[in-house]
């Protein structure tokens, strides 16, 4: 048995075709560490690996899980557990809420940059939303956000829209940034 | 999305890590968020609700407290939070949302050489700026153009009031040169004039002598302003002691002075006349019973001396 054996068989146990448990894999991963995240955990990457790693040994075990995605969660509880119960020595992310230094002025601008860029490239009325959105925003602004929630099918609705065009944002402003990026 | 969804309350407090200690419920929204994907937006989105208000200011002590320390750790929420500010900053900053027409779809967010391109809206912005300082810097050279050209007209102005009051002090020189010229000439003149007042007697000498008189010339005498008086000798060549008569004549033969009574001293007579009333001409004297006529010609000395 090759070191490589016991993922083959994890994938195996995702699925026959290899190309789609691959697919799974990934899927998974992304799902387990946004839990991790949302659990308010800082090294959720880490944890989504252990959680895997411990998924794979299971799986080359004697035992047979029908359902990876009820597997996955159930090691991944055990490993947020286990997580709460090490003391833990790493410091409060406190620095990081602190406005950019001044040194950083360059990556500033040029975040600054890709976020007009980004924003033009959006569909106009994402962008209009957006626009409206963060105008509505404060107590100032209560009957503008009221009328935008009426457009646009209510609070839920709305939030969720400006969730979308934000995570967009997200994923060009990184594009951006690496230098590498197009936009379709 | 299921109907027994959580509500947004609960999310919200499952977000914050406040339903840690209600084990079942976490349980069961933990397995609902990851393998529900139209609730795991619905969360994600309330993720970022969290975020707006929290930089809204819109959270209670204890939710700031709690969104610091547990719900903002992972790197993945402090870059929502990071663009939650950016986007906040941006709309604060340009107040005009941003157009789709400033840039082609197909444009690159990188250019070729690894720099990353204007922003269009900063662009437009900076362009904007640019146009302004143009007109300021147009608008600051017309001034200033205005003004070269006011202070040029006044040069000139001056410089042509200068000129003229240069003619005018070369002609108010010269005025004055030949001022002093005449006046000069003048007190020359006058100096001359005093001079010849002081220097010429006021008496002239007419003379009737032997040689002269007999030689058959007319005698010439010049009177001027300051001949008072003409003192006449004559010679009566023989004649006796005694008084005579004299009389003047002008050419017309009428008598202008007479003087009787005169004494002839030594052959001859000694006598003055008044200068003032002879003008110029030819006068002659005749003593008594005479037949001899003492002729002369009176000249206006003004006139030879100018």
């Amino acid at each position: 048995m090759t070191a490589h054996a016991p993922f083959e068989k994890f994938l195996l146990w995702l699925s026959q075709d290899r190309d789609l448990a691959l697919k799974k894999h990934d899927e998974i991963m992304r799902r387990i560490t946004k839990y991790f995240v949302r659990k308010g955990i800082l090294e959720s990457e880490d944890l989504a690996a252990e959680t895997r790693d411990r998924v794979i040994k299971i799986v080359n075990g004697s035992r047979e899980y029908p359902n990876p995605d009820a597997l996955f969660f159930g090691v991944a509880s055990n490993v947020r557990k286990e997580y709460l119960r090490k003391p833990r020595l790493d410091p409060l992310p406190a620095d990081n809420l602190l406005p950019i230094p001044e040194q950083e002025t360059e990556h500033k601008e040029l975040l600054a940059q890709c976020l007009q860029r980004c924003l033009a490239r959006l569909p106009d009325s994402e962008r209009d939303l957006i626009n409206r959105y963060y105008e509505g925003r404060g107590a100032g602004n209560v009957e503008a956000r009221r009328k935008l929630m009426v457009e646009h099918g209510g609070e839920s609705t709305l939030r969720v829209k400006a969730f979308r065009i934000r995570a967009k944002l997200r994923t060009c402003i990184n594009l951006c940034m690496t230098g590498t990026g197009k936009l379709n | 999305m299921k109907n027994d969804s959580p509500t947004k309350e609960t999310i919200r407090q499952y977000l914050l890590g406040r339903l840690d200690d209600q084990s079942d419920l976490e349980m069961r929204l933990s397995e609902q968020m990851l393998f529900d994907d139209e609730l795991s937006e619905m969360v994600d989105s309330i993720e970022d609700e969290i975020i707006e208000d929290y930089l809204d200011g819109a959270v209670s002590a204890s939710d700031r407290a709690t969104i610091e320390e547990y719900f903002l750790r992972p790197a993945e929420r402090r870059e929502k939070l990071q663009l939650a500010r950016l986007l906040r900053s941006h709309f604060q900053m340009t107040g005009n949302p941003v157009t789709g027409k400033n840039l082609g779809p197909s444009e690159s967010l990188v250019n070729r050489e690894g720099r990353d391109a204007r922003a269009p809206n900063l662009h437009w912005l900076f362009q904007a700026r640019t146009w302004c300082e143009l007109a300021a810097l147009v608008l600051l050279l017309a001034g200033g153009l205005i003004y070269i050209s006011r202070v040029h007209s006044q040069l000139a102005a001056s410089r042509q009031a200068q000129m003229r009051l240069a003619a005018e002090l070369v002609q108010e020189r010269a005025r004055s040169a030949r001022l002093t010229v005449e006046q000069s000439q003048s007190l020359q003149y006058l100096t001359s004039t005093k001079e010849s007042q002081e220097v010429q007697p006021s008496v002239a000498i007419l003379t009737f002598l032997g040689p002269v008189f007999r030689g058959g010339g007319t005698q010439v005498i010049d009177i001027g302003p300051w001949t008072q008086q003409i003192r006449v000798e004559l010679d009566l060549e023989g004649a006796s002691s005694g008084a005579y008569n004299l009389r003047l004549e002008n050419a017309a033969g009428r008598t202008i002075w007479s003087q009787s009574g005169v004494t002839a001293v030594s052959g001859g007579l000694r006598f003055e006349m008044p200068a003032q009333s002879l003008s110029p001409g030819t006068y002659c004297l005749k003593v008594g019973s005479r037949s001899e006529s003492y002729c002369f010609r009176v000249r206006g000395a003004k006139q030879n001396r100018r």
